[in-house]
């Protein structure tokens, strides 16, 4: 008996203890609230008789109120565990009441006794439920509402009720940022056109903690494969959705000018160019970029999004020669063919300009054409492309460096790497 | 005595319901899935008392004797997969390798038949079909 108290002792002390939770000692912080005065003299004062009472809430606490307030939430967990329905049909059903009965006493005994000891978060409550307490009036009891939610704990019907209940409160309280942010951050997935189009006007003001957590919230629908989303009943039109939603948040940041929100968006995309929304996200973000003749505030965003997608998916090359990225004119090979052709040129050697622009055209029109099942040769031809569009560049460099001051050209000719070193680029 | 029979027993039941997770194991209770089929809350609850028992009994009658039963021909095609399908090499060395052969049938079956029986092997296999 020792030991198993000294093992339940010892679990209890090394996770998460279930009292260690404001959330399940209301009657504590309900005399923390009422009987604890703010002046310390006060508090001094009133010590002999709030010290007993604050005690006698947390046992109070312990042994009654969070083990009652446990009871559905251990109901909810056997009946997920046991009660599923197996989907097979109406007789298997019928063979698995009896198991299924005679299993239920156990397992919720061991559910319950898991959460009256240990922390374990709650389940969610009905929508309506959730919108009564995300609207009380008291900060505290709203931020322990919120706070207990698991993220994307709202599923299939609830969904858009919960979403609508996130909503209201957030237009209930739109000063209180801590509580918004924390309601943001856990609005249900997949996100309503509702919540979207919330999310959307919040991110376009492009400044605050709020804006930045309404971007990351429509990011996150985007930042998933396929399958899994797929698994949690959202379809592939929703990802392609919430990218296209995401793009017009970040098309209307550029043309506000909220810098910073626009980088964060740049920045994220690249975080996940592994994921297909992401990825087409950043494509979007890096012609926005391309167009813009890459803005130097977003400088280093978008040469980390051109590297990524570079190293990610063969199709960055296309875009790569077509808005003329400028990650390519980064590469090794670039700077090792401006020396080359300032080298020929120097000595009297013919300039390959116009061999290599016919080359390109050439190249270029090809790639225009190259007929349906021709993977290899696409790929072979875009490679080219690559290469003389780079040789092409060298060689209108070479010749700038040559026309240009002579500290121009030493300072290209000596080593790469102080090169955009003294260009500020590390 | 008691407690070991009941660990026992759940612990069949605990091996033996990865194999129950797949209808192809249990293909009388999948015929009854098939043919049983109440629309309404009336209908279910008025067939419950009758399905119950049978279901249950259909259960033991799946996992105890038929799904042992076909398992004995999967078995037999693991055994021979793995032990005597595929042989490689000259006469003399298929000749060396007989007896041996012979030797290692029967643990190699036991273990392919208890493996067939308990888990549901081929139900991970149909589902990485694409």
């Amino acid at each position: 008996m020792r030991r198993v108290l000294l093992v339940a002792a010892l679990a209890v002390s090394c996770s998460s203890c279930a009292f260690m939770n404001r959330r399940n000692r209301p009657l504590m912080n309900f005399c923390e609230k009422h009987l604890v005065p703010d002046s310390v003299a006060a508090k001094a004062l009133t010590a002999p008789v709030v010290l007993p009472a604050g005690l006698a809430a947390g046992v109070i606490d312990t042994l009654v109120l969070h083990p009652v307030a446990s009871i559905d939430d251990a109901w909810f967990d056997s009946s997920a565990v046991l009660w599923h329905p197996t989907g097979r049909g109406y007789v298997t059903e019928c063979a698995l009441l009896l198991p299924r009965a005679s299993l239920t006493p156990p397992v919720w005994a061991l559910h319950f006794s898991s959460r009256v000891l240990f922390d374990v978060p709650p389940w969610p409550p009905s929508p309506a439920r959730l919108e009564q307490q995300l609207l009380a009036e008291d900060h505290d009891t709203r931020m322990l509402a919120v706070t207990a939610l698991e993220p994307w704990s709202y599923k299939e019907g609830d969904v858009g009720p919960a979403t609508g209940a996130m909503l209201k409160a957030c237009r209930a309280y739109p000063k209180d940022v801590a509580f918004c942010e924390a309601v943001i951050g856990r609005i249900p997935r997949p996100l309503t056109d509702e919540a979207g189009r919330y999310l959307a006007t919040l991110a376009r003001t492009g400044q605050g903690e709020v804006c930045a957590v309404a971007i990351w919230r429509l990011f996150v629908d985007c930042s998933h494969w396929p399958s899994w989303a797929a698994g949690r009943g959202e379809s592939a039109e929703h990802i392609q959705k919430a990218v296209d939603r995401l793009a017009e948040t970040y098309d209307s940041l550029v043309e506000s000018g909220h810098r910073a929100a626009e980088v964060y968006t740049a920045e994220l995309a690249g975080s996940k160019t592994h994921l297909p929304g992401p990825r087409a996200l950043a494509f979007y973000i890096t012609r926005s970029l391309a167009r813009r003749g890459w803005p130097d505030y977003a400088e280093a965003s978008s040469f980390r999004l051109q590297m990524r997608l570079l190293s990610m998916t063969e199709a960055a090359r296309i875009d790569a020669v077509k808005y003329e990225w400028r990650a390519l004119q980064l590469k090794w090979d670039w700077l090792d063919a401006v020396e080359v052709a300032i080298k020929r040129l120097k000595n009297g050697g013919p300039s390959m300009k116009l061999a290599l622009e016919e080359k390109q055209t050439e190249t270029a029109e090809k790639l225009g054409r190259p007929g349906p099942g021709r993977a290899a040769r696409l790929y072979e031809l875009t490679e080219q492309l690559v290469y003389y569009k780079t040789l092409l560049d060298a060689e209108e460099t070479a010749e700038r460096l040559l026309d240009g001051p002579e500290a121009d050209l030493r300072l290209f000719t000596g080593d790469p790497l102080e090169l955009l070193k003294r260009k500020g680029k590390p | 005595m008691g407690k070991h029979v009941l660990m026992l027993s759940f612990l069949a039941i605990g091996v033996a319901g990865c194999a129950c997770r797949n209808p192809e194991n249990t293909p009388l209770l999948t015929w009854l899935d098939d043919v049983v089929r109440p629309e309404t809350t009336l209908e279910k609850s008025a067939l419950c008392p009758v399905f119950v028992p049978v279901g249950t009994a259909c259960v033991v009658l799946d996992v105890c004797v038929l799904h042992p039963i076909h398992a004995v021909m999967l078995g037999a095609r693991d055994t021979w997969q793995i032990v005597w399908a595929g042989a490689k090499g000259s006469f003399v060395e298929q000749s060396l390798l007989f007896v041996p052969r012979i030797v290692a049938s029967a643990p190699v079956f036991a273990l392919c038949w208890f493996g067939e029986t308990a888990f549901d092997i081929r139900g991970d296999k149909a589902e990485s079909k694409p």
